[in-house]
């Protein structure tokens, strides 16, 4: 999972410079006035600076979770050193079938559900929609959830799945 | 009638010279030696007037682009130099570089933007703080010499967003009276 954390956010920033290569032009020339030069005597110059966009993405560690825990704190999902494009945000895929797997039989399942609140205010869960972060700081916590009939239901013994962050930098989802 | 005659040989002498004198704006003026004193007449003298003029000259470069870069600290800054070369003036003149930017000093990614990174420009009287109106940058006087002033131009806050900002700004170009700031006291 940390890998696929680095590895997003390094293919971004090299999409980005391969961008900037292709756009190169002759650069202009400076201005020369004189006393010949007619009035108003003014020349131009353009002030530009160019700003590499930039984040880190910080995904929750391994967590367990107790027996019959209805809400377990499964960390955060953060934005940190961000630096965006106008109009980008960072968003966050949860790959996963959602269910907690018997170790010594994978037929036998406990489905958890992870839920979160992100900051443009989307709730729910992370089956039905994607975290947007956009700004320094903007984070996510989520919350495993796993209904008391679905405890009842559990056989015994050791569960445990896998869940897998996509991050990608991509444009905005339009606001309702 | 000998005062007569002299008159009239006056009268004839300058009268051949105004006939042979060139056809120009500036004829000469003939001298001739007092007729009253010969033979030892006083020096004929008349004023001629000698002139030229020197028309002012100058050029004077501005950088076309100057591009920033981060100081390390999240503030990205860099110069550009204005450059006066031949500069031969009327005395008591200075050429005078005033500074000015359509958006009050601020840089966009593009015209529709909504963020503005602003910005400031100093050069060799200090930081323009009325972004408004701008100011003056530079100075040049007369001198065989290149004459070299440095702009500097710094963001004012570490950039909100990614992407590459720009601003148009405008140099303008007067010959003025030289300016004597007060003594202090």
């Amino acid at each position: 999972m940390k890998k696929s954390r680095f590895i997003a956010g390094f293919s971004a920033m090299a999409l980005a410079i391969s961008a900037m290569s292709i756009s190169a032009f002759a650069a202009p020339e400076p201005t020369k006035i004189d006393q010949t030069t007619p009035e108003p005597k003014q020349g131009q110059a353009v002030i530009t600076t160019t700003i590499e966009p930039t984040y880190i993405v910080t995904i929750p560690a391994d967590t367990k979770v107790a027996f019959n825990a209805l809400d377990t704190d499964f960390g955060t999902i953060e934005l940190t050193k961000a630096r965006l494009d106008p109009g980008k945000v960072v968003r966050v895929h949860l790959d996963s079938d959602y269910k907690l797997k018997n170790k010594a039989d994978e037929s036998r399942t406990i489905r958890y559900d992870i839920v979160s609140t992100d900051d443009v205010g989307t709730t729910g869960s992370l089956k039905n929609f994607d975290a947007q972060l956009e700004f320094e700081g903007d984070d996510c916590p989520l919350t495993i959830k796993i209904t008391q009939d679905d405890w009842n239901a559990a056989y015994a013994g050791e569960y445990s799945d896998t869940v897998t962050f996509n991050v990608q930098y991509t444009d905005a989802a339009p606001k309702a | 009638m000998k005062k007569t005659r002299r008159f009239i040989s006056g009268l004839s002498a300058l009268a051949l010279a105004a006939a042979i004198a060139p056809m120009s704006a500036f004829a000469d003026t003939p001298v001739s030696p007092d007729p009253d004193n010969m033979p030892n007449p006083k020096p004929g003298t008349a004023p001629t007037l000698v002139e030229f003029s020197v028309d002012p000259t100058y050029t004077v470069t501005i950088p076309a682009t100057v591009t920033l870069a981060d100081n390390g600290s999240g503030i990205y800054t860099n110069s550009g130099t204005l450059t006066a070369e031949n500069v031969k003036l009327d005395e008591g003149k200075e050429i005078v570089v005033t500074l000015t930017s359509a958006s009050k000093f601020n840089m966009q990614t593009s015209a529709s933007a909504t963020y503005k990174l602003p910005y400031t420009a100093e050069g060799a009287f200090g930081k323009l703080t009325d972004k408004e109106a701008g100011g003056i940058v530079a100075k040049f006087a007369t001198s065989t010499t290149v004459q070299n002033t440095p702009v500097t131009f710094t963001t004012d806050e570490t950039p909100k967003y990614a992407g590459t900002f720009t601003d148009p700004v405008v140099f303008t170009i007067k010959v003025g009276d030289i300016v004597t700031a007060p003594a202090d006291g």
